[in-house]
């Protein structure tokens, strides 16, 4: 990323005592809106997004000493924030099981009650025909339309092969494609 | 957005032509200044895990504040002398291990138990003979033993169901015997006055009846049934 230290840096200096806190601000600063965006896509609403984004950071400081760097920080970091927000969506549905306050229809619903929600308009459609998609394909859709990201590292990520994931982002493609034109 | 990734948009277009031209621009917004406090929120957050005093202090300064207050006392000098006072004592209970103890014993003999057994065994026997003979003695005597004033002496009279004929006729004929002014005179009730309506004979009825006015007596004599009218009146 432009104007931010390289992450092999970022964790060397991480592993200096009075270097770790300005360490992980930075590294904070240089992911923090993509983590948001890929989290907040997922729950929708932004107070579940921050809740999920700061929890998922707490993890990443208290396992970035034994982070492996054979690894990528980039698609180590999403893949905790991926994991932080289906444990949080799991939790939500849980809640909605026991909770009359909780919303039945799950995603599609708090997207419905965000700010500005318009049901005509093209960029709402498109939202409601994410949520519409199985978790899996809706990860899989948001990372390559969204973020871009190659298949090589959503394979990281998701632990699922690059062809798997291929297939599964045409079917999303295709069911999304499916929604606009018949909604 | 910043330009997008050619490769994608491509494999975007050969899948759905109608999905690549979407504006892929998100219609929800996050909180103006929100990722330039995120940092410091975080670690915040981590600073207050690491260290509970901060921890607290972020939760709830009342409660952070009366922390270190103690609200029991406790005797001057304890903890200075506490270590002496544990090693004496422990010193002490391990020479009362090694002397005989003093505390009663409770024996656990078979034989007193059998003792304690028999003894209420008989004690329950006793109470539940007695017990027997006392229900049993009460339904002999049912109809009650009672005593009946008679002249002198004292006749007992049992049930008639449990006397003898013998004794009723024996009974009988002590009564028969005894003067009935002589039964009278025992009672005390009795006085001079009251006798004299028993000294009567055919003279003194006579007399009596001669006071009465002839009028009266026709009166009686007509409200008496026919049966019962017997004798004359003089």
């Amino acid at each position: 990323m432009q104007g931010h230290p390289e992450d092999h840096e970022l964790l060397r200096l991480f592993r200096l005592p009075d270097q770790k806190e300005k360490a992980f601000t930075s590294i904070i600063r240089k992911y923090q809106e993509k983590l948001y965006w890929h989290i907040r896509r997922l729950v929708i609403h932004h107070e579940d997004a921050n809740d999920v984004l700061q929890n998922m950071f707490i993890k990443v400081w208290n396992g970035l000493e034994n982070f492996r760097e054979d690894a990528r920080l980039y698609t180590w970091l999403y893949r905790i924030a991926t994991n932080e927000s289906l444990s949080y969506l799991e939790q939500l549905k849980k809640r909605a099981v026991t909770s009359i306050d909780a919303m039945p229809g799950g995603t599609s619903d708090s997207l419905a009650a965000e700010k500005g929600f318009d049901a005509g308009k093209l960029e709402w459609k498109l939202q409601m025909a994410i949520q519409q998609l199985p978790e899996k394909q809706r990860i899989v859709f948001n990372l390559r339309y969204y973020d871009e990201m190659p298949y090589e590292q959503m394979s990281q990520v998701l632990e699922t092969s690059a062809g798997a994931l291929k297939a599964s982002y045409h079917h999303a493609v295709k069911k999304i494609e499916d929604y606009i034109l018949n909604h | 957005m910043t330009k997008r990734d050619s490769n994608i948009t491509r494999e975007l277009k050969a899948i759905s032509p109608a999905v690549a031209n979407l504006d892929p621009t998100l219609p929800y917004t996050a909180p103006t200044g929100y990722f330039d406090c995120l940092p410091d929120q975080v670690l915040g957050r981590i600073r207050e895990m690491e260290n509970p005093q901060q921890e607290i202090m972020g939760l709830s300064p009342l409660l952070a504040g009366l922390k270190g207050q103690t609200t029991f006392e406790l005797p001057e000098g304890y903890f200075t002398n506490v270590s002496d006072r544990v090693i004496r004592r422990a010193i002490e209970t391990g020479n009362q291990k090694s002397s005989p103890a003093t505390g009663k014993l409770v024996s656990m003999s078979t034989t007193r138990n059998w003792a304690k057994l028999a003894a209420a065994a008989v004690i329950t026997a006793v109470i539940a003979g007695s017990a027997w003979y006392f229900t049993r003695s009460s339904n002999e005597g049912a109809g009650t033993t009672r005593e009946l004033a008679a002249g002198s002496g004292t006749v007992e009279v049992k049930d008639t169901l449990s006397v003898s004929d013998e004794a009723l006729l024996s009974f009988l004929d002590e009564t028969e015997a005894l003067p009935v002014d002589d039964m009278i005179l025992e009672d005390d009730s009795f006085n001079e006055e009251s006798l004299a309506i028993l000294d009567l004979n055919e003279n003194r009825i006579q007399e009596m009846l001669e006071e009465i006015p002839d009028s009266d007596l026709q009166e009686y004599v007509s409200g008496l049934p026919e049966e019962g009218v017997s004798g004359s009146m003089n």
